[in-house]
């Protein structure tokens, strides 16, 4: 299959025989298994899709786009025109863990984006992706690849989202390389329907004094899950992961965020807010892992879940590896629980109702990972408006 | 002046204890009245009764406001009524900011759609008495608050949502002088706004009633009203301690 599309679109030799390849190990890989703790939480077939209709994300937002420094490309474009940076760059975050479905994306992806943000860049406008996903029944396998020269900064919104009948399956794969003293604050927006089942790999790569702001909204998809890992391998490299997951109905969130800390003097915080409603449910695992000679780091991680139902339920797992006695400071809490009866009180006795208390809480409750999105922006009002949305049902 | 509020032997029980055991009350339109008493007489419990939290469970008695039934009342309809309370531990709210908040309870309240703009000049007039910084007004609500600024929060929040009968639960307590002083005299600047707005304040101290002139005085022992009086009864109480009253009721007995 991706063979097919490969030729179809002249693809560069190097990039055929990685797919070949890829489609043959996919083939005989198994699934991962569940007692691996990955996959502990979610089972892992439901992403590997027996719909066998390919499909590219259409594009919104600012795809093939070019301004003095920033290039946004259609990742077959950005590997042809960079194509010895791509040879050498692209896939080579991917390691084994999620080996089953990243050997599926690398051997299938037919769309996604190449951003390329260099020295001489002088806007300081977000730059904003959007893929949408328009045909029932389909897979969606998209690979994206960030790349951010030295010492440069650059705000990135990536959004994800489908009408809500749309019945299809996606597996992202996102690459972010991050130069010396580089910063990326990134935004991934899951605002797909309901219907979809929804798979992300996203591998960050941070150089020397590099910083990355990531945060993950998570509103959309049936089965929503994400691996993403972070790996500090440059001194004084800084990670701040956030996000917020709001689930209703029967949705499913599985989310796996990995900070790595590989050198010296590396700094990571992990704020994970987490709210149900109906019989949503909720998987996070929060994993920090201090490598031997990594001295003198710094990793936080929080996670608070708030329950709105009695049948919504949320795991907590935060996991700490710590292979050196050198550390400044690792912490990490968990909250679990259910509204608070007293700002409940106190907000009616403004007179709020008992359910616009509710959502007062809740939006108060999101709002520190909401102001992250740019105002006044067209997806701010999007995300916006999906959240009242949700939290006025039922 | 007419009746605003009439309290018809009251009892109240939470956690299955009974905290007030028959208590009688009315307030006039206009009137400002003083709950004093030692902790634990039920003083709380009387105004969260009246304010409706579910905790506390009316076994007996009626609550009549502005000829209104409220027994059976939700907390936010007696809001819609006019009441409000001052709370004696202002709750937090993460992530609502002060300005969000009190623009969304004046619409939920009063269906007022203010503009920003003229929302906002009212906001500082009255964060200007009060001496409070408008940074506050982005803040999340009474996150991180010192006591002293919390009470003084509530007197803001009473001020923007103009209620016709204000509760407020020992606004003065962990005020410092200079504090005490200014939450009494927006106190006092909004009765004389608004004056057929009646209020009931709890205190321990005769102190705030050096800035604030009440009608009536009333003194709580065990869950019920032991003697009511003018002011000249607070001074009383400072004088010789809730002892005196204590043994005065042994003696009538």
């Amino acid at each position: 299959m991706g063979q097919k599309l490969a030729e179809k679109v002249s693809e560069p030799q190097w990039l055929i025989e990685k797919r070949k390849a890829a489609k043959q190990a996919f083939e005989v890989e198994l699934l991962p298994d569940r007692v691996s703790h990955l996959w502990k939480y979610t089972d892992p077939a439901i992403f590997n899709p027996q719909i066998t209709t390919v499909e590219s994300v259409s594009e919104i937002g600012m795809w093939r786009y070019s301004e003095p420094g920033v290039e946004v490309l259609h990742i077959l474009d950005g590997i042809k025109k960079y194509e010895d940076l791509m040879r050498e760059k692209f896939g080579s975050l991917i390691d084994n863990k999620n080996l089953k479905l990243s050997l599926l994306n690398e051997s299938t992806w037919v769309s996604g984006y190449f951003v390329y943000i260099k020295k001489n860049k002088q806007s300081d406008d977000p730059v904003s992706l959007t893929m949408s996903m328009e045909k029932l029944k389909s897979f969606y396998p998209v690979r994206n690849f960030i790349y951010i020269e030295d010492g440069v900064d650059v705000k990135l919104v990536e959004q994800v989202c489908s009408q809500d009948e749309i019945l299809s399956d996606v597996n992202i794969v996102t690459e972010i390389f991050l130069g010396n003293g580089a910063k990326l604050d990134f935004i991934n927006l899951n605002m797909v329907g309901n219907k979809i089942n929804y798979h992300l790999i996203q591998r960050a790569n941070l150089s020397a004094q590099a910083q990355l702001e990531n945060t993950f909204i998570s509103l959309g998809g049936n089965v929503s899950k994400i691996d993403s890992e972070t790996k500090l391998v440059g001194e004084h490299s800084v990670v701040m992961v956030s996000g917020i997951v709001l689930g209703n109905e029967k949705q499913r969130f599985d989310h796996h965020i990995t900070v790595n800390h590989v050198a010296s003097n590396t700094i990571s915080g992990l704020d994970f807010r987490v709210a149900l409603k109906d019989s949503a449910n909720s998987a996070y695992t929060g994993n920090l892992k201090i490598a031997v000679n990594a001295l003198g780091c710094d990793a936080t991680q929080k996670n608070r879940n708030l329950l709105l139902s009695d049948n919504a339920k949320a795991e907590s797992i935060p996991e700490l590896e710590i292979l050196t006695n050198d550390v400044k400071k690792c912490s990490h809490g968990v909250t679990m629980g259910h509204l608070d009866e007293e700002q409940i009180y106190y907000l009616m006795s403004r007179g709020f109702s008992d359910k616009e208390a509710e959502k007062v809480i809740i939006e108060g409750f999101i709002e520190p990972i909401i102001l992250k999105i740019p105002e006044h922006t067209l997806i701010s009002g999007q995300v916006k408006s999906r959240i009242e949305q949700k939290l006025n049902k039922g | 002046m007419s009746e605003l509020l009439t309290i018809k032997d009251l009892h109240v029980e939470i956690d299955k204890k009974e905290i007030l055991h028959g208590l009688n009350l009315s307030i006039k339109e206009g009137e400002i009245h003083v709950v004093m008493g030692r902790n634990g007489s039920g003083k709380s419990t009387f105004t969260n009764t009246l304010m409706g939290h579910p905790a506390y469970k009316i076994l007996k008695g009626q609550i009549n406001f502005k000829g209104v039934d409220i027994n059976n009342l939700k907390s936010n309809e007696r809001a819609k009524l006019g009441m409000f309370l001052g709370f004696q531990y202002p709750i937090s709210i993460p992530g609502v900011t002060v300005v969000n908040f009190i623009r969304q309870a004046i619409k939920v309240l009063k269906g007022d759609n203010i503009s920003p703009k003229d929302f906002r000049k009212r906001l500082y007039e009255k964060m200007d008495l009060l001496e409070i910084d408008y940074s506050f007004a982005t803040r999340y609500i009474n996150e991180g608050f010192s006591g002293g600024e919390k009470k003084r929060m509530e007197i803001l929040q009473m001020s923007m949502l103009e209620p016709c009968f204000v509760i407020l639960d020992e606004p003065d307590s962990g005020l410092d002088i200079d504090s005490l002083k200014l939450v009494a005299e927006s106190i006092n600047n909004f009765k004389k706004q608004f004056p057929k707005t009646s209020i009931l304040l709890v205190t321990h101290y005769q102190r705030i009633l050096d800035y604030i002139k009440p009608d009536k005085v009333h003194v709580f022992l065990d869950g019920n009203i032991a003697d009511s009086g003018g002011p000249e009864l607070a001074l009383e109480l400072e004088k010789r301690g809730y002892d005196w009253l204590e043994k005065a009721q042994v003696s009538v007995l």
